[in-house]
């Protein structure tokens, strides 16, 4: 592969892994798990992808490595906080799964 | 689109990521408050923005509380119903015991006992110990008569203070509902939803069902209610003030912006109140009254047609005193042994001998003889009873349907408006396991850019 048919297959890979940020990020917030782990799974194979890409990237391939990072330092921020969420959510739920009583909580 | 559409879609996502979370601890945390009605968030597409008006991702639209308007109005009804059955059953428990055939001092029981002192005497007409105790048997007679009217009148004025009372709440109620009212339609006129409101005046409208019934209309000012009879409760942010009037009988009437509203009230613990002092203790004070009067007038016919010990004309047995003639009321609580001694009692018959029963016995047969409203006494007291038990029976009976009732509609309320922890539990595990691994990612590719741009920095340049 020519330098420059390898820095064109590095933007192709960036865009795409840009893509399935910008996929994750809508996924969170519509609150879709199997949309959400899907752009995860499409991540996680563009990644290793772009592993297999040693040389230096071209000039196109840095400008979209840079914006890949921002969106990702988003989505990272994103993904702490749902985590803390969660988390914060889980510790409010009782411990014990017993029946509850009142109409504003039931089971099932 | 560019990096800045992409970053915009991710701030704004993140801010209606956060609003979501919010919703889900909203609904955990207000699980068991009552009123609360399960939010859910409303995505919408957001308006495209850029230089090539590329999407932009989802907008939060609103939070939505789920409410089914139909079962929530059908459940106050069924409240209202309960707690008025309620109401009329504990308010007629009270005077229950005193109509009771085997209860000492009730009626029932005094006017056997007052026959049975006549069939006594009838053996010995001139026995003035046995005409002492005839005239005391009599005395416990107006005597009963005289308490059961006044545990009746005394059940009314505690009826009527509780009356009082509820028109008071229900008021408080009024206010709060009409300023919650007004609160919404700001909101609403603001196009914003006002959940918490919403929550606090469905928890407000079912307190307002347990004093008092009312139905309900959806205007363009807010939530309208009026009385069944149409009269204006609430319009908007207008209460309109319930106020207490008495009427000819000297118990309280409810009056709502002038009208008088009392006989539309038959639900709450207000119209059981109601019920129980205008109808039935009302109805049964009539009876009694009646019940006093003929029985009264029946032993005085007899008694005046015949001659005492002494060879005298007999005279009144007992007196009553009504209203007049016509309205009987205060015959029961008037009644008295007109007699001073049982002497006077007029055993023989007109003109007849001292020890002549031929007139006892035809008082004693008034036992057997349909005097009161065209049957014997004895079955007029149990009728008065049987009546009192029917209808204290039909009140526990309507009570336990509307509570049944209740419990059915309240799952079916549950289970559309309610927090279900399952859901939530299991939407959270499977969240937590997403984003654990979403992580990881996220740190893979921020290292694989990392050494990507540190790459090309320290090849020389870019290629």
């Amino acid at each position: 592969m020519s330098s420059a048919e390898s820095g064109d297959a590095q933007v192709a890979l960036l865009e795409k892994l840009m893509a399935s940020v910008s996929d994750a990020i809508q996924a969170m917030v519509e609150w879709d798990v199997e949309a959400f782990h899907a752009a995860v799974a499409r991540q996680m194979a563009l990644c290793a992808e772009l592993n297999q890409l040693s040389h230096p990237p071209s000039t196109g391939a840095t400008e979209a490595a840079h914006r890949v990072q921002q969106l990702n330092r988003v989505y990272q921020r994103m993904v702490t906080h749902s985590i803390q969420w969660t988390r914060t959510l889980q510790s409010m739920l009782p411990v014990d799964s017993g029946p509850e009583s009142g109409r504003n909580c039931y089971r099932g | 689109m560019g990096l800045t559409g992409d970053l915009n879609v991710a701030l704004s996502s993140l801010m209606a990521n956060t609003q979501a979370m919010d919703v889900t601890s909203t609904n955990i945390a207000n699980q068991n408050t009552p009123g609360y009605a399960r939010r859910v968030v409303v995505l919408e597409e957001a308006a495209p923005s850029g230089l090539n008006n590329a999407t932009s991702g989802v907008e939060i639209a609103g939070v939505q509380s789920i409410r089914d308007t139909v079962v929530d109005m059908a459940i106050n009804s069924n409240t209202s119903q309960e707690y008025a059955s309620n109401t009329l059953s504990s308010s007629l428990s009270a005077v229950q015991t005193l109509f009771s055939d085997t209860t000492s001092g009730s009626v029932a029981s005094s006017i056997d006992s007052f026959f049975s002192a006549l069939q006594s005497l009838s053996a010995s007409p001139t026995d003035s110990s046995l005409r002492t105790s005839a005239l005391t048997a009599a005395q416990n007679v107006a005597s009963a008569f005289q308490t059961t009217a006044s545990e009746i009148s005394q059940s009314q004025t505690q009826a009527d203070r509780s009356v009082v009372q509820d028109t008071s709440t229900a008021n408080s109620l009024l206010q709060e509902i009409a300023a919650t009212n007004a609160k919404i339609s700001q909101s609403t006129a603001m196009g914003q939803t006002d959940n918490a409101d919403e929550d606090q005046l469905s928890s407000m409208l079912t307190k307002l069902s347990q004093v008092m019934n009312y139905q309900t209309v959806n205007s363009s000012d807010g939530l309208t209610l009026t009385t069944t009879d149409g009269v204006p409760l609430v319009v908007g942010s207008k209460a309109y003030a319930l106020t207490n009037s008495l009427n000819s009988a000297g118990y309280n009437q409810v009056i709502a912006g002038g009208v008088d509203i009392t006989s539309s009230i038959d639900g709450g613990s207000l119209g059981g109140y109601l019920s129980a002092r205008d109808q039935t203790l009302a109805s049964m004070a009539s009876t009694l009254n009646q019940f006093a009067d003929q029985f009264a007038t029946a032993v005085n016919n007899v008694q005046t047609a015949g001659s005492d010990v002494n060879g005298t004309a007999g005279t009144n047995f007992f007196s009553v005193t009504t209203t007049s003639s016509t309205d009987l009321t205060g015959a029961a609580s008037s009644i008295k042994v007109a007699l001073t001694s049982g002497s006077q009692i007029a055993a023989a018959a007109s003109g007849g001998a001292s020890g002549d029963n031929s007139n006892l016995t035809n008082m004693i047969a008034l036992q057997s003889s349909n005097i009161i409203n065209g049957v014997t006494p004895d079955t007029a007291a149990a009728n008065m009873t049987f009546a009192l038990g029917n209808t204290i029976s039909q009140a526990n009976s309507s009570a336990t349907a509307s509570s049944n009732i209740i419990t059915q509609l309240t799952n079916q309320q549950g289970s559309v408006e309610g927090v279900s922890l399952d859901e939530e539990t299991s939407n959270l595990l499977l969240y937590q396991r997403s984003y654990q691994s979403a992580a990881k990612v996220i740190s893979v590719i921020d290292n694989l850019m990392t050494d990507l741009l540190n790459m090309g920095a320290t090849s020389g340049g870019f290629q």
